[in-house]
């Protein structure tokens, strides 16, 4: 038998009485790479962190090749040779490479002497092998990415590592960065280093493990050999199997006219590092969905069409003249709301009434007189909105933050409902919300669209999106890859294509 | 991307900025003197000189250690109350009789009030501001009560020579102050503590990730600057002869100010001892200065506040400069990212 790595037995993890993590068994060989693929929401970072020595108190046993271990914090953790990259890279500004690399393990008790963290640094990557690809004293603020990456993995290996976790290590890099990362892994497994690989991008998981570990809701579906797995089979392991049927109650009504006016068209249109060039249309009475994996723009999208982020080159035309809006006033000023992905940071006013969150986008174009906001009209509009979205509880005076995940949801669509939009963009309209609320909130936008609003919907949940879409946009990495109506696609097909895998036969017609 | 010949006159341009903000400082309180001396006769009489180091010393020691806490991510509200708790201490002490223990008793008085700062900040996570500021009403009115609100007129020998003695033409004071700024440089500079405090200041989620000690590192830090508040509260009892709970006041807003306008960043991560030291003279040249030029005393509040501003706004504006250097230079490098920028644009997916 090979040499177990890691074994993980039985491991629950709850935050309060909400289990996030339940019975998680599962082992992984020397020299074998694991993928830990799942949904938003599915456990993954949270098993990560607990490995990471993040959340000491969990339940169930941890042993690291043959040893049961307790990981009480990130330094027991690493003596115990585990290495996390995290997804956000844990460098320090102002600090030089040298200096994060060594962090945290600088040699000596008390006194710190900068040359020789340096030359320790030094010792270090010959001794691994693996060039950083920049001066060890030039500061980590002036280098990209690809290095910041390096960087993170030569830390990760100044200490023997047992096993190295990558959540999401090729986000920001590029086809050849990726390459390169890749050959890097395989030098690492090749001297037995086990590793936990992250990756939303199922082609790359099917590419690079031997072995895949599904997790859906907490719990782990399967552990399986890539080889034997389609990238196919593995989307529908993610997202479950539920969702034909509920998928079928839509089919067969097409909405989606050519005739429809467009209201508003991106062309183009490019912003920081992550949208190349994204064209779309927003249409009269319909809901464009737009699909894809976390990190192919999709929110970037969003922030672009709404003036929450300046747009770097491409033009936006609002019903057939160009507008450039500089912030989501001017946007709003124009009939153009963003519903954003975040409630709680983005969203809502936690501290303030449903009334008063109701009322903050319409008041300066319907409610407002001279600056001047008269009481009366809030609480008319706020009731109507309350009644219309059964808002519970329905006091208008109830702090937002006390209300559930679902009525906050309602209170953030009733508020950007009462701004009256022409364009409606909605960033994750049902995360975190119930079946019933989740309902409520697809008729909502579909009357929107009936009433002739231009809707652009993003969601994680690839059913939701096809159930309420009547076009749909699919992004791969910053750049829409397929462009056409909802009813030239059957589900599986639309899971391909968020996946990026090999594009075979399209029905739609592909954007250059 | 730049031009070739833009993009190479760039790197000499991030080392020029980089030089003017080492050096900066420097050279506008040279400028500064220079000009008040042509201006003053009685600002360049050398008894006025070594008045400015006499009373700008015990702010500058407090400054030393606002910096270790600002540059750790945090700051202090109670030095000034660490202050005058410390040299009312200190005069009870001399005045029961306990002579030159009172310097102990005083330094002490602060590192414990420093510790408890430390302890709500790091453990329990409440904003340093609110804990510091709350810590010095605290103390201040447990102070007025112990004291029912009356000074208290003694010193000790020692005490009164660290204040007010002097080796030549030198204060003992300022001595002092210089050995505060070599203590907190070696602190800052070449201990595993100091490395920390500019990595928890730059990023406390990686440094504990990273494994390194942060509450730990925070902590101390605000047993520091106690502990300098307190020695500066001896200091003063030195200078006064009198320990009074109102003392001390304006120390706090002062010391921030010196860290603010030596380049210490308020978010953490970032500063420079040397300029601390800059800074402090800076200030308390400008004061003698208008002073001396008869200017009247209600102005100075005013200057101060716009030198602060000054250089606030000069520091943001070369941290632009650099930063819009360094991407040009980014760009133009061959480094592993540009080429393999060139041989593929950027994170473009491939249409396959």
């Amino acid at each position: 038998m090979t040499h177990q790595r890691l074994e993980i037995e039985g491991l629950c993890k709850s935050f309060g009485s909400t289990p996030v993590l339940e019975d998680i068994s599962l082992s992984i060989a020397a020299g074998e790479v694991r993928a830990l693929i799942g949904q938003n929401g599915a456990g993954k970072s949270t098993l990560v962190k607990t490995l990471a020595g993040l959340y000491p108190d969990f339940d169930g046993v941890v042993r690291v090749d043959g040893r049961p271990v307790l990981l009480r914090s990130p330094r027991s953790a690493r003596s115990e040779g585990i290495a996390v990259i995290h997804q956000e890279f844990s460098l320090v500004p102002g600090m030089t490479v040298a200096e994060n690399i060594l962090l945290g393990r600088e040699p000596g008790r008390v006194v710190y002497r900068p040359s020789r963290i340096r030359r320790l640094v030094a010792e270090l990557v010959d001794r691994i092998g693996i060039s950083v690809g920049a001066a060890l004293d030039t500061l980590v603020d002036d280098v990209g990415p690809a290095i910041r990456q390096r960087i993170e993995i030569v830390k990760a290996l100044a200490d023997d590592v047992s096993l190295l976790i990558m959540d999401e290590p090729t986000a920001r890099l590029s086809k050849s960065e990726r390459a390169e990362l890749f050959d890097l892994m395989a030098e690492l497994t090749s001297r037995g280093v086990a590793i936990v690989f992250i990756s939303h991008y199922l082609d790359e998981v099917s590419d690079v493990t031997d072995s895949i570990t599904i997790l859906r809701n907490g719990r782990l579906v399967e552990t399986r050999s890539t080889a034997d797995t389609s990238v196919d089979t593995m989307a529908s392991l993610m997202l479950g199997v539920s969702f034909q049927r509920a998928l079928e109650q839509e089919e067969g009504v097409d909405r989606a006219s050519d005739d429809s006016e467009v209201v508003l068209r991106a062309e183009r249109i490019s912003s920081g590092e992550r949208l190349h060039g994204v064209s779309l249309n927003l249409r009269r009475g319909e809901i464009l969905g737009l699909a894809g994996l976390v990190g192919a723009g999709r929110t970037r999208v969003c922030r672009a069409l709404t003036g929450a982020d300046r747009i770097s080159s491409g033009a936006l035309v609002l019903q057939g003249r160009p507008v450039v809006f500089g912030s989501p006033r001017a946007a709003l000023s124009n009939g153009v709301a963003l519903i954003p992905e975040d409630r709680r940071w983005e969203g809502l006013g936690m501290e303030a009434t449903i009334a008063e969150n109701l009322s903050l986008m319409a008041l300066r174009s319907r409610l407002g007189r001279f600056g001047f906001v008269p009481r009366r009209r809030v609480s008319a509009l706020a009731q109507g909105l309350v009644e219309q979205l059964q808002i519970s509880p329905p006091a208008l005076d109830t702090p937002v933050g006390t209300l559930s995940g679902g009525n906050q949801q309602k209170v953030l669509l009733g508020k950007a409902l009462a701004a009256r939009p022409d364009v409606l963009v909605i960033d994750q309209p049902t995360a975190g919300v119930d079946i019933g609320t989740k309902a409520q909130i697809h008729r909502v936008l579909r009357r929107l669209a009936d009433a002739g609003t231009a809707v652009l919907v993003v969601s994680d949940d690839v059913e939701e999106l096809y159930a309420l879409s009547d076009r749909v946009d699919v992004m791969v990495r910053g750049a829409v890859t397929w462009s056409g109506r909802r009813s030239q696609l059957d589900y599986d097909r639309l899971l391909e294509l968020i996946s990026g895998a090999t594009v075979s036969g399209a029905k739609g017609h592909q954007q250059p | 991307m730049v031009s070739t010949d833009a993009a190479r006159s760039r790197p000499g341009r991030a080392a020029h900025i980089e030089r003017l903000r080492r050096f900066g400082l420097w050279i506008v309180l040279v400028v500064v003197v220079v000009v008040l001396a042509v201006a003053s006769p009685t600002f360049r009489d050398v008894d006025n000189l070594l008045n400015v180091l006499q009373q700008n010393s015990i702010i500058g020691i407090v400054a030393c250690g606002m910096a270790i806490m600002m540059i750790s991510g945090g700051f202090d509200l109670s030095v000034g109350a660490i202050g005058a708790s410390s040299s009312v201490l200190g005069a009870v002490v001399a005045q029961a009789g306990g002579g030159d223990a009172a310097i102990p008793a005083g330094i002490g008085i602060g590192l414990l009030i420093g510790a408890i700062n430390g302890f709500f900040v790091a453990r329990v996570r409440i904003n340093a501001f609110v804990t510091t500021f709350a810590m010095a009403s605290v103390v201040a009115g447990l102070l007025f009560v112990a004291t029912t609100a009356q000074s208290t007129v003694a010193s000790s020998p020692a005490i009164d020579l660290l204040g007010a003695g002097a080796v030549g033409p030198i204060p003992i004071v300022f001595l002092v102050f210089v050995a505060a700024l070599l203590v907190v440089w070696l602190l800052l500079s070449r201990t595993k503590f100091g490395h920390y405090v500019y990595s928890v200041g730059g990023n406390a989620e990686a440094s504990r990730l990273s494994g390194v000690p942060v509450q730990a590192v925070q902590l101390l830090a605000f047993v520091l600057g106690g502990g300098f508040a307190g020695l500066g509260g001896i200091l003063l009892l030195g200078q006064t002869q009198v320990g009074q709970p109102s003392a001390a006041a304006t120390w706090p807003l002062n010391a921030i100010a010196i860290c603010v306008v030596g380049g210490v960043a308020l978010t953490g991560g970032v500063g420079r001892i040397a300029d601390v030291f800059a800074a402090t003279l800076l200030l308390g040249v400008i004061a003698n200065g208008l002073n001396q030029l008869d200017v009247s005393s209600y102005w100075q509040p005013a200057v101060t506040g716009v030198v602060i501003l000054g250089a606030v706004i000069l520091d943001q504006i070369n941290r632009r400069r650099r930063s819009a250097a360094v991407r040009a230079v980014d760009t133009s490098t061959p480094t592993l990212a540009a080429a393999v920028a060139t041989e593929e644009s950027g994170v473009h997916p491939t249409l396959r």
